[in-house]
């Protein structure tokens, strides 16, 4: 009894072992409907979502071509993230940019900024050394000066109903012409997904 | 066993075009009421009487950028649900890549008629292509 009991035992165990060493991973298309969804999170496809909303009424405003510089210098602020997740915003507003710099309406200003502070701190020191060289160095680039900026927010809200779970995300920017200091555009996109409380963290 | 075998086959076929893809694209032609004629390749049945093109629009917008706006109706009697994407090409057909587009889930309601749209994602990006894909198979 015990002589068969024991290579059963070792036989389990290296069933088990096998198994935890033979993991599957795949690639999967990150622009498909393979991708994890989690409904107490933000996943990668809400941020896509989440840019693809706003960029498009924008597009559809008309107000970038409206504008007296063509392609505009714009700015963009951090955006401000009041949801309960910490994760870098960058995912949203990189793909806003993005889309902005493919329409031929706008250039996003990387060499200068807010109190100096300018994202690409290379490419402002390079200019700096051109200007020098060029002699422009003690006038006002008006290049470095946005023509718009863009601010946004990115909230959370959160609903339940018996066993089901909601959130909903919502995307508010503002384009604001810095010529008038008013606002020429605003939008808002939402994302909201559902599930059940066995199958989410809230 | 000889009568199962073509039921079988039916029921594979069946299960397998649950999984298949409709997609729909311009032919370039203007109809008398401005909608643009499209032709679709459906290979889901299912999926196209909940996703059932009725007409395809297109303008410009923001100067030289085409905005495509296609309505899209549902036959059922229940709410039902349908992943879409957009893709975008130029003149000759190469892909445009957007940072933007993704499959998109979307819930349509019974008999109700519901319009996706897509801006193109640079002045290049004229011509496109709509896939539908089945969320619920």
């Amino acid at each position: 009894m015990r002589l068969h009991t024991i290579p059963t035992s070792l036989l389990a165990a290296s069933v088990i072992l096998a198994a935890a060493g033979c993991q599957k991973a795949a690639y999967v298309d990150p622009k498909g409907n393979d991708l994890i969804v989690n409904a107490d999170r933000m996943n990668v496809q809400d941020w896509g979502m989440l840019a693809e909303q706003v960029t498009q009424s924008m597009m559809t405003s008309g107000v970038l071509e409206r504008l007296p510089n063509q392609p505009a210098g714009v700015l963009l602020s951090p955006v401000i993230n009041t949801t309960t997740q910490q994760f870098d915003t960058d995912g949203i507003t990189k793909k806003i940019r993005i889309a902005l710099l493919n329409s031929g309406r706008c250039e996003v200003i990387t060499a200068a900024g807010p109190g100096g502070r300018a994202e690409d701190k290379i490419a402002q020191e390079a200019k700096l050394v051109k200007d020098f060289q060029s002699g422009k160095d003690n006038q006002v680039d008006m290049k470095t000066v946005p023509d718009v900026t863009l601010t946004a927010k990115l909230l959370e809200d959160r609903a339940r109903s018996g066993n089901t779970r909601q959130v909903t995300y919502i995307l508010q920017m503002t384009l604001t012409n810095t010529a008038t200091g008013r606002a020429v555009w605003e939008g808002e996109a939402q994302v909201a997904k559902q599930g059940e409380r066995s199958s989410v963290g809230f | 066993m000889i009568r199962s075998i073509p039921s079988i086959l039916l029921a594979s076929a069946a299960l397998a075009a649950c999984n298949t893809a409709n997609t729909t694209r311009p032919t370039g032609n203007t109809r008398a009421d401005g909608s643009v004629g499209f032709e679709q390749i459906v290979t889901n049945g299912w999926l196209n009487y909940k996703a059932n093109i009725v007409s395809v629009r297109e303008a410009a917008v923001s100067g030289n950028l085409r905005k495509v706006a296609v309505e899209v109706y549902s036959d059922q009697l229940t709410t039902q649900q349908f992943s879409y994407r957009f893709d975008w090409q130029d003149d000759g057909g190469m892909p445009v890549a957007s940072p933007t587009g993704a499959l998109t889930s979307v819930t349509i309601k019974p008999k109700e008629t519901i319009t996706l749209t897509s801006v193109g994602p640079t002045p290049a990006a004229t011509k496109w292509r709509l896939t539908f894909l089945d969320k619920q198979h």
